[in-house]
């Protein structure tokens, strides 16, 4: 193996630990409780921006030839957590303005707005993330201290990736299984029900967006900490539908689907095409990529719309044997048992 | 009879007071001027012709609809227009007309939503320690498997409630309901849609559960069942509170034949 | 003075452009329960078709014509074909929001595959002004404004005065009420998606024609600020999408005067969240309960 092509699968393998994170924390939203969050891409924005204006200096220490807010230049890891964080409060004026009680598709119209004017604003106030140009330069995690090859760099920050991913995986695990994700995906079939049950429904939904926003933030971080740049052209409102195609495709509602989906989707289509050998105009792939996940959400929402693995049931038994489980040993076990 | 504890032997008889209740929406005066009781340790009926308003009433009481006057009294505190979930903290829950099950989970995961609302269910809990809820998920699943052989329905325990047939979905309503072990369950016309024998057989559970000390207010239509089942019965007509009584008493009311058990109304 | 002019008189003209669109989106609506988010994509679709069919022809009543058919037929395959097959296997809500995203993916990056991501433009040709009060409109703004009240009345009248009218009123209130029409309520959404999208293509082409110019992603952009000239008269009645568009063409044409020229489409989707926040049934609330648009 050539050192080119390990320090491309090292990259690959960064991605898609990112891209892991964000899938994840979208099948908690819309996986377990049905938020139909079309202004997804946004929160991973909101946490990109963050991880960039915490790391970066005052615009003036780069000569002003950017403008934005903030610049505390802070230190690893303060970046990431404060790019999770921002994501997980972003929820909280998302969820007030658009988690009304309106029609299914009527509010993922609301969220794709928001979605527009947050980009709008971005890149109309140029004051605030220096517009439609975005930020440069960012400073990469422990990069000063390391004096390493940019191949050893990358194995650092994919162990970085991966840890987060551990505490991803921890997240949306413990969420998914615990009383708590069962009052979720009640909250998905009957919001009334719940009530009448003596639960919030409103809370219920506003701590998940938290929790997910939370998760699209980290992975925001990462990706603008990994890319070292961040403007409006790299998260559009189609991006929410990668991860929402991911999701249709792999599987919601577990976490062995988000992964498959998070490998097919924004893994396999686009990495893998910008290795066919470069025909027509350079872009023309780029845009054949979204050609080619239309259809595949068309495909899939046709054929398959649970997606390739669908959430599985969790079977109880009498005596408190512990449940089934959604993990991936279970969803292997329970395709090889034939259970339905 | 039931053996009583002696704080419920001395709790006032009325359980449940709803008084000069009215509620105004799109034009329409659904309710008027209702006022009724509800006493513990019975089942109360509620009849009378479509549109009369019995389903607002239900409603307004559970803080589905908002209400536009009056008071409703629950076991001490004043209830009218809290919203839906706190109503149901009060000790309060309610059946829908159809029935409302999740159906993505399986009757199992309904009932153990049904319980009362604990704290393991919160985000906090999730993200912590599995030992800080599964021993209260265990004694929950253990009554939910109770309720599921106290009604035969064992089989069914892990099947998609979407996947249940309409009479096996109330079932698995009513025992989501019983859950909680409510101070006052509100029956939105419970055996609609069900089977005659399916019928009977609720209501004989209801009445154990009567003896058991449960109050139950209950909308009807069939009035075999509500003679059966309701002592007192209350009757509505066009927004308001015709009468109340037992079935006996309103038979011999004029007014209450002439609007609803007479010819016309009912069926 | 000549200020508040101006912005009344482009007003109007965003206005009227806003209309075409915003009632052929909300009729479409209306009789099909179907919140199309792939109108914006096929609203691009027609300005490309009408581009390549009439060899960047300038001549206003050719495009209108071509925009019109294409959109049509466009709109027909999409909502008759493709989305009523969900429909018909039962798919509601956000299953079928998510197949119209698809297709509107599939269509708009198409049409960027095709051309690449940039903006065409048409040849600029000297087009004859007219003055009013210190404002100059264009002939081909005039135009589009005379188009647009020309097309409010045919709509006005078609559903008023005809049976096909008739029966898209009912199938909209309730379909159950077309069985006396005497047509089929299959027949009659395939008519709304006809008509919907030569309304759609109608509008494309003279925003087209209007900007000089435009690229894949003109009719996404579009189709938002539309889309809240529907919601905000009420969504399904075709007198509310109008005076949506009226007073939203007035609104974000007052608002990139006064504050900046980038906040024009940014007020009107502010509009559209407060709209949806606030009174998602619009201003002549028709549908809200029948349609559960609030639950």
């Amino acid at each position: 193996m050539s050192s080119g092509l390990i320090y491309y699968l090292s990259g690959l393998a960064i991605l898609l630990g990112i891209n892991l994170i964000a899938i994840w924390g979208l099948d908690l939203q819309f996986g377990l409780a049905g938020i139909n969050n079309f202004a997804y891409v946004v929160f991973q924005a909101a946490g990109g921006y963050a991880a960039a204006l915490f790391a970066l200096k005052p615009a003036k220490a780069y000569g002003s030839f950017e403008t934005y807010l903030g610049g505390f230049n802070l230190p690893f890891p303060l970046p990431l957590l404060g790019a999770a964080l921002v994501g997980g409060l972003l929820a909280v004026p998302i969820g007030l303005i658009a988690m009304r009680r309106l029609r299914a598709d009527y509010q993922a119209m609301a969220m794709l707005v928001l979605s527009l004017i947050a980009t709008g604003l971005a890149q109309a106030q140029t004051g605030l993330v220096n517009g439609p140009t975005g930020l440069a330069l960012i400073p990469q995690p422990l990069a000063g201290l390391l004096h390493v090859s940019p191949l050893g760099y990358n194995w650092i920050f994919l162990g970085l990736t991966a840890a987060c991913c551990v505490i991803a995986w921890w997240v949306a695990r413990g969420i998914s299984r615990s009383p708590y994700g069962r009052l979720l995906r009640a909250v998905r079939d009957s919001e009334s029900a719940v009530a009448a049950l003596g639960r919030n429904p409103d809370a219920l939904r506003m701590t998940v967006l938290i929790a997910g926003g939370a998760l699209a933030g980290l992975s925001g971080g990462l990706l603008v900490e990994y890319v070292t740049a961040w403007g409006p052209a790299s998260w559009l409102y189609p991006e929410t539908f990668l991860f929402f195609t991911a999701l249709i495709v792999g599987g919601k509602g577990n976490l062995a689907g988000g992964a498959l989906g998070a490998l097919l989707v924004p893994i396999g289509i686009i990495e893998v095409t910008r290795h066919l050998p470069a025909f027509g105009y350079p872009g023309l792939i780029d845009s054949l990529d979204w050609v080619v996940i239309g259809a595949f959400l068309l495909v899939f929402l046709w054929f398959r719309p649970n997606g390739l693995l669908p959430e599985r049931k969790r079977v109880l038994r009498p005596g408190g044997a512990e449940p089934a489980g959604t993990g991936l040993r279970a969803v292997l076990a329970g395709r090889r048992a034939g259970s339905s | 009879m039931t053996a009583q504890s002696p704080a419920a032997a001395q709790a006032p008889a009325t359980l449940l007071h709803v008084e000069g209740l009215a509620c105004h929406f799109g034009g329409v005066l659904a309710v008027q001027d209702a006022t009724f009781d509800v006493r513990r340790g019975t089942i109360t009926g509620l009849i009378g012709p479509n549109g009369a308003g019995k389903s607002t009433v239900i409603n307004l009481i559970s803080g589905a609809a908002r209400p536009t006057r009056g008071s409703v009294h629950f076991d001490g505190a004043e209830i009218l227009g809290q919203r839906p979930h706190e109503v149901a903290r009060h000790g309060i829950v309610r059946t829908f007309q159809q029935a409302n099950v999740f159906g993505g989970l399986t009757v199992l995961e309904n009932l153990l939503v049904g319980a009362t609302p604990w704290r393991g269910e919160q985000i906090g809990a999730a993200l912590g320690r599995k030992r800080g809820w599964s021993g209260r998920e265990t004694e929950l699943e253990a009554g939910a498997w109770d309720v599921l052989r106290r009604f035969g329905l064992e089989a069914i325990a892990n099947d998609y409630a979407r996947a249940l047939s309409g009479g096996q979905r109330r079932l698995v309503e009513l025992m989501r309901a019983l859950m909680a072990r409510p101070k006052l369950l509100l029956l939105d016309e419970p055996m609609a849609g069900v089977s005659p024998s399916l019928a009977l057989s609720i209501a004989d559970r209801l009445m154990e559960l009567r003896d058991a000390g449960m109050t139950m207010l209950m909308v009807e239509h069939e009035l075999r069942l509500v003679e059966r089942l309701c002592d007192p019965v209350v009757v509505m007509a066009r927004g308001t509170v015709l009468a109340e009584g037992s079935m006996a008493q309103l038979q011999s009311n004029q007014e209450v034949v002439d609007a609803y058990l007479g010819g016309g109304g009912g069926y | 003075m000549t200020l508040l002019l101006s912005i009344i008189i482009f007003g109007v003209y965003s206005a009227a452009l806003l209309a075409i669109g915003a009632v052929g989106f909300t009729l479409q609506f209306g009789v099909t329960n179907v919140l199309n988010l792939a109108f914006g994509s096929i609203l691009t679709a027609c300005i490309f078709a009408e581009y390549g069919l009439t060899g960047h022809s300038t001549n206003i009543w050719i495009a209108m014509a071509v925009g019109a058919a294409s959109g049509a037929v466009i709109s027909l395959l999409v909502g008759h074909v493709v989305v009523g097959a969900f429909l018909r296997r039962g798919a509601t809500g956000f299953g079928i929001a998510m197949v119209t995203i698809a297709i509107s993916l599939m269509v708009q990056f198409g049409l960027e595959a095709i051309q690449g991501p940039y903006i065409l433009a048409y040849a600029a040709t000297t087009h004859a002004t007219m003055k009013i009060g210190g404002v100059v409109l264009s002939s081909g703004q005039l135009t589009t404004i005379i188009v647009a009240v020309l097309a409010m009345v045919a709509v006005h009248l078609l559903l008023r005065t005809t049976k096909l009218g008739l029966a898209m009123r009912a199938t909209a209130a309730d379909v159950s009420l077309t069985r006396g029409c005497g047509v089929s309520p299959a027949r009659t959404r395939a008519v709304a998606w006809l008509l919907s999208g030569a309304l759609c293509g109608l509008c494309g082409v003279l925003l087209g024609l209007g900007e000089g110019s435009f690229s894949s992603s003109t009719g996404s952009d579009f189709f938002i600020t539309l889309a809240a000239a529907a919601v905000l008269g009420g969504i399904g009645k075709p007198s509310g999408a109008m005076i949506g568009a009226l007073l939203i063409g007035i609104m974000s044409q007052a608002a990139a005067a006064v504050i900046s020229p980038s906040y024009k489409t940014i007020a009107a989707w502010i509009i559209l969240i407060a709209v949806l926040v606030l009174r998602p049934q619009g201003i002549l609330a028709e549908f809200a309960a029948e349609r559960e648009l609030v639950a």
